[in-house]
């Protein structure tokens, strides 16, 4: 690590936790961050900031006026311009250390596996139910580590799913079956930009935790109440029928590939997921 | 001369009491976690269900009794970003 790079991160480094060691670990490390919008903006802030090395940014959408209240990297000037390539943009300028790429095709079953295999850990910011059902059947396949967080009105989720480490928490589809019926978005409900803060930063702390192989919070569903400052905590389960992991994996985590068509079969039923964002750009 | 038991006694269903979302709730003692959410008139497909701090997979929620005590919460799946 060089002198500025020192400088740079030695509020960082100076946790007994991290170190210069830990430090050095984190700009080597590829994360990608799935929706750019009110998530995906701060939490790609963070993880750059923090020292990531190399980030990548998936969204096809652009930046619009009824963003702006929570998508603070965005400004006026920005409206109608893609979020991957701006927020690319301006993060590359801030924190020169890191590698940062944009993709802006739609994120779906054409582009889902390549671009989940490159990174050593995903983020979900996306901002509907289908495309968090792809992006959590990608993961599972790449058996890559996912953070997955999601927020509405004054309600947030974020949990973790890594079949490697916690096998016995399951993933995504295990609590929210893809029959599930979601009625809260942020377009239908509405939700405050501290609402957003709140749940991406929590995202990005439970990122860099991981990638620094910090803290005891694996396995575990936080959800927040926005209305009364609350946090909750429950242990996740995995589900023994889930057919995205269920089949899969055995407790120890150990992939058995001849279930892996049938995954990918079922994931072709889905919209893609530009498909269900343009009703739901935000 | 035996007494004949009222016929309103051998209707009798036990109860338990358990919690939703923090408030009590009294309910027969043979539900399942499926007829609980049934009773409360609550869409089966629109939730998640945590029980005494752990996730009940939908798969289990045929078979699961609730018990005295049981602290549920339900909640609905948010995916807005």
């Amino acid at each position: 690590m060089n002198d500025l790079d020192f400088i740079r991160y030695s509020r960082q480094i100076l946790l007994d936790e991290v170190g210069e060691s830990g430090q050095t670990s984190l700009l080597s490390r590829h994360v990608i961050v799935i929706g750019v919008g009110g998530l995906g903006s701060l939490v790609s802030q963070q993880l750059a900031a923090a020292g990531v090395g190399r980030l990548t940014l998936v969204d096809h959408d652009s930046v619009e006026l009824s963003n702006l209240p929570r998508q603070l990297l965005f400004n006026e000037s920005d409206i109608g311009k893609n979020k991957a390539i701006t927020a690319r943009d301006k993060l590359a300028l801030a924190y020169s250390q890191c590698k940062i790429e944009s993709v802006t095709d739609k994120f779906g079953q054409d582009n889902g596996a390549s671009i989940v295999k490159m990174a050593d850990m995903v983020i979900d910011c996306t901002d509907n139910f289908v495309s968090r059902q792809q992006v959590n059947r990608f993961c599972v396949e790449a058996q890559h580590p996912l953070v997955t967080a999601a927020v509405a009105h004054f309600h947030g989720q974020i949990f973790m799913v890594d079949l490697k480490s916690a096998p016995e928490s399951g993933c995504y589809h295990c609590l929210f079956p893809d029959d599930s019926v979601v009625s809260e978005t942020c377009r239908n409900v509405g939700v405050l930009g501290p609402m957003v803060g709140v749940m991406a930063s929590m995202q990005a702390l439970m990122a860099i935790n991981h990638l620094f192989g910090i803290g005891q919070w694996s396995g575990k569903l936080m959800r927040f109440d926005g209305l009364n400052l609350k946090w909750r905590e429950a242990s996740l389960s995995r589900d023994p029928q889930c057919d995205v992991c269920g089949q899969k994996y055995s407790v120890s985590g150990h992939h058995q590939p001849s279930h892996e068509h049938s995954c990918h079969d079922r994931s072709r039923n889905h919209q893609s997921f530009n498909e269900e964002s343009s009703h739901a750009p935000d | 001369m035996h007494p004949t038991k009222p016929v309103l006694e051998s209707k009798h269903v036990s109860t338990i009491t358990v919690s939703i979302n923090d408030l009590p709730h009294i309910i027969p003692e043979t539900l399942s976690i499926e007829e609980l959410l049934l009773a409360q008139n609550i869409a089966i497909n629109s939730v998640a269900v945590v029980c005494n701090s752990k996730v009940v997979t939908k798969g289990l929620w045929k078979e699961q009794a609730c018990v005295e005590g049981d602290s549920f919460e339900v909640f609905a799946v948010v995916a807005g970003g």
